[in-house]
């Protein structure tokens, strides 16, 4: 038994490396590795799906490899400051490649943001982080800052 | 005819002391099916002592106010305190649910000691009078809004947390997460 879970954690240990490595990696910007993340969440189940993961490491493994960067990316941006953040949704809207204006009119609208949330995380982390990423959008929507960008 | 009372009285208090063991038992099962039944009521879930760090944060206050926007600065101010102020009402309500599961558990302990329960009553008692004083600091968080004043709303935090950690340690130190970090749930 104690084999079998071994076994399993570096089942996930793996599997969190070659995630981190192979696409993380590739993502600038924590906010743009929190929105693909939680992506690849189903928003029926709460399950994460990630094919090529899933072949290489198992569907169980690449589960729980990607709930747990789910976790650390989004506890990561939970603990920064406000002027990390505000850079990050920066970042993150100039990768969409979309304009600045409608990216913000939308996320301030739809709320999409409320999405980044993992399932784990607690009430209160959960409102601190959308109230944090509504006063970044309002920072950015700023005169000053727009005139800046 | 003496000893005949005395063989009675005897009897009675063997089955006293019989009725005591076995209620104590009785009671000792019921509170083993209680952790059983229901585990989850043990498992503390204060929250976050960093994440009220994050709520007082002098920076983002400063970062706020370097915007010269009037409005984004009492929009931080005004979401950090409702945040704070919900932080510690639930600090206080689950502090105040393990207390109340330490004297229910205690109730039913052999092994009970009172310094200890009185050093608890003491911490809970503190507890209290350091809320108190947090909510209302807490409240005053908007028109005084300095990096000093943030400052020493934090070193409150910190009692606060210790007091908090002592109760939620009355119930078991196994079961208390780490209450600094991040994963203080």
């Amino acid at each position: 038994m104690f084999s079998a879970r071994t076994t399993r954690e570096a089942e996930l240990e793996a599997a969190v490396r070659d995630l981190e490595t192979r696409t993380l990696a590739n993502l600038r910007g924590g906010l743009t590795r929190l929105v693909y993340l939680s992506s690849t969440r189903d928003y029926n189940t709460g399950e994460y799906q990630h094919d090529g993961l899933a072949q290489r490491f198992g569907a169980e493994a690449a589960q729980r490899a990607l709930a747990k960067c789910h976790e650390a990316a989004f506890q990561d941006l939970l603990y920064s400051g406000l002027p990390v953040l505000v850079e990050q949704l920066t970042v993150y809207i100039d990768s969409t490649g979309a304009e600045r204006e409608k990216v913000l009119q939308s996320w301030r609208q739809l709320q999409a943001f409320r999405v980044l949330v993992p399932g784990t995380c607690d009430d209160l982390s959960a409102d601190f982080f959308v109230s944090n990423i509504r006063i970044a959008l309002e920072v950015l929507g700023l005169p000053a800052v727009l005139a800046g960008s | 005819m003496m000893n005949f009372a005395f063989v009675i009285a005897g009897g009675v208090a063997l089955l006293f002391f019989l009725w005591l063991v076995l209620r104590r038992n009785a009671s000792d099962t019921a509170a083993h099916h209680d952790y059983v039944a229901n585990p989850s009521a043990y498992w503390v879930r204060l929250p976050p002592r960093a994440l009220l760090d994050r709520f007082l944060s002098p920076e983002d206050v400063e970062y706020a106010a370097e915007l010269n926007s009037p409005a984004l600065l009492r929009r931080v101010v005004r979401e950090r305190r409702r945040l704070a102020a919900a932080w510690l009402r639930q600090t206080r309500r689950e502090a105040g649910r393990l207390f109340l599961l330490h004297v229910r558990t205690v109730r039913q302990a052999e092994g009970l000691r009172p310094a200890a329960e009185v050093n608890l009553v003491f911490a809970a008692a503190s507890f209290l009078v350091v809320y108190a004083v947090m909510m209302t600091a807490v409240g005053l968080y908007g028109p005084l809004h300095t990096r000093r004043f943030l400052e020493s709303l934090q070193s409150l935090a910190n009692i606060l947390s210790n007091l908090g950690g002592r109760i939620a340690e009355s119930i078991g130190p196994a079961l208390v997460p780490q209450l600094d970090g991040r994963g203080g749930r």
